[in-house]
């Protein structure tokens, strides 16, 4: 077992096309975060003792500024520090809009709370509050938790190609032509692709942190791990499904294909008959990560993919005809 | 009396069935130690079938192969490593070069280090490819990679399967000039089908001829020039399959 994993890891570092393959997952898995985070998002925050109406109205207002406008209302909204007091707060560009003269102002420029507004801007100046950034890197890391584009990508792409590349190059034939039995062979390539993905799964996320949430280290360290841990757990777990379907199809592309088609028939918005093993995760979950029932669930169903993906993969591999 | 231990790999009434055409049918045959065997078929005879059985890559029917007297299956996969394979193309990832695929295999095997991957690159003639991507090679240089490829560990047999396939005259004539050379120093059992007779004529000790997924015959290259009064190779397989 200990030279199959080798020679797995020496190919992983030698070979180009996993490499490359490697590249492109963090390149598609930054640029899909990218999308979800966004770039600079104007950030509101409600102070707890607007009224019900004033609330609303200040909503509707920034509901129908621009699309990046996050609007965060009443208590509990986000999981930093609760209890404390949270303010109004228009970014310099969303209230120069809102002053500019436009429609939006026009509309709600004798309202009771425009007045408050330009008030606050004048006490709080040009620059941001530091709980601004706080509400920031807290916001921008669930988005990143929740997300599920990364995960369905890298989860179809990656196995088919990891795996299939050793039926284009004959590499489980240089495995049997060595002496090694099939299950050995396949058992020792599919442990080195579990950690390597789990390994990659992270990297995703330490690059998306590094370039998107630059104040990551204001959130406790326990929380911080126990979300990234979570969300590889799940990626690779979701990646493990597609597995068998390579060696089904014993071809990159097909399997491509194949995973795919799982993907979007039972895991996907699309899906009719939603079969997704990590839908009993909330959005909730990821916001404090404290539930310890899901916590351990994530874990056990990771578990359990891992062992009847294997079996499953094994078997077909077992009873493949090789060329 | 056969001794057993000379016997280097036996098959007894070996059989393939592939979606309902027999392929093979009860093959038998015994390679003995230090022997050239000449595997001669015409295209669609089932040699490519037989070597992959051997090799593991497909699963007979019926019957059984025994791999240096290998009494089980698990002894018979063990076996494996005792033997080196080159079934119709060699094993090898394009992007890799030459050197980084051997290495890998040779995470495989035991007796394969650096020294000897150098010692085989130099014995192919592949020893200044460098960092060369294999996608880049001619199919002659793949050919001469996939016989490094399967003397890595130094096998005691050598199951090639059109091994000259794609080679100009002096490829084939260095690959042929390796094979004698590694039987002769080495006594390496060399197990090889070709469509080029001449070349086989040169090479082989032994012949088994395949026809209709039946041996049809064995005969020592010896005893095949004492009956035919050295008629090539080519015209007496042709007698012998239009009998």
């Amino acid at each position: 077992m200990k030279g199959i994993i080798s020679r797995e890891c020496y190919k992983i570092c030698h070979s180009k096309k996993l490499w490359g393959l490697t590249m492109l997952m963090l390149v598609l898995a930054w640029l899909m975060f990218s999308y979800s985070i966004g770039w600079k998002k104007e950030m509101v925050y409600v102070w707890l003792d607007e009224t019900e109406e004033e609330k609303e109205a200040i909503l509707a207002v920034f509901g129908e500024l621009k699309q990046n406008v996050v609007v965060f209302v009443g208590e509990g909204q986000i999981g930093h520090n609760a209890g404390e007091e949270k303010c109004l707060w228009m970014t310099s560009k969303a209230f120069k809009l809102f002053q500019e003269g436009g429609p939006l102002y026009e509309k709600y420029a004798s309202s009771d709370f425009a007045d408050r507004m330009v008030l606050r801007q004048m006490i709080g100046g040009e620059l941001a509050l530091p709980e601004e950034e706080d509400f920031e890197a807290v916001w921008k890391f669930h988005k990143m938790l929740t997300d599920p584009s990364a995960a369905g990508y890298t989860a179809i792409i990656f196995p088919a190609f990891f795996f299939g590349m050793d039926f284009l190059a004959r590499g489980y034939q240089g495995g049997l032509f060595a002496g090694e039995k099939r299950r050995r062979l396949f058992w020792g390539k599919y442990l080195t692709f579990f950690f390597f993905f789990l390994l990659l799964s992270g990297t995703e996320l330490l690059l998306t942190i590094g370039l998107h949430i630059p104040r990551i280290g204001l959130l406790q360290d326990s929380y911080l791990i126990k979300g990234l841990v979570m969300r590889c757990l799940r990626d690779t777990g979701r990646a493990l499904l597609c597995v068998p379907l390579v060696f089904l199809a014993k071809s990159e592309w097909k399997a491509f294909g194949l995973s795919f088609l799982m993907m979007t028939l039972f895991m996907s918005n699309l899906s009719v008959i939603y079969l997704d093993p990590y839908q009993f995760v909330s959005e909730g979950y990821w916001k404090a990560c404290g539930d310890v029932g899901t916590t351990w669930l994530i874990g056990a169903v990771t578990a359990v993919l891992f062992v009847i993906s294997g079996l499953l993969s094994a078997e077909l591999f077992q009873r493949a005809e090789l060329k | 009396m056969r001794n057993q231990e000379d016997v280097v790999l036996e098959t007894k009434d070996l059989t393939k069935v592939y979606r309902g055409v027999t392929v093979l049918q009860q093959v038998s045959v015994q390679l003995k130690k230090g022997h050239i065997y000449g595997f001669v078929g015409n295209n669609g005879a089932g040699k490519t079938t037989f070597m992959r059985m051997i090799a593991g890559l497909a699963r007979p029917t019926s019957g059984a192969i025994s791999l240096f007297g290998s009494q089980s299956q698990r002894e018979l996969e063990s076996n494996r490593s005792r033997a080196g394979f080159l079934i119709e193309q060699p094993v090898y990832y394009p992007d890799m070069s030459v050197r980084e695929n051997l290495t890998a295999q040779a995470k495989l095997i035991k007796e394969a280090n650096k020294a000897h991957i150098q010692e085989l690159l130099e014995l192919v003639a592949l020893q200044d490819t460098r960092r060369k991507a294999m996608r880049n090679f001619s199919t002659g240089m793949k050919q001469r990679y996939g016989i490094a490829f399967a003397l890595l560990g130094w096998p005691e047999l050598l199951v090639l399967d059109e091994p000259l396939n794609g080679m100009d005259v002096h490829n084939m004539d260095e690959v042929t000039r390796i094979l004698k050379s590694l039987n002769e120093e080495r006594n390496i059992t060399i197990f090889l089908s070709s469509h080029l007779l001449a070349r086989l004529s040169a090479l082989a000790t032994d012949y088994i001829f395949l026809d209709n997924g039946k041996v049809v015959e064995e005969i020592s290259a010896a005893e095949l020039r004492e009956k035919t009064g050295n008629a090539d190779l080519e015209e007496y397989f042709r007698r012998l399959v239009s009998r």
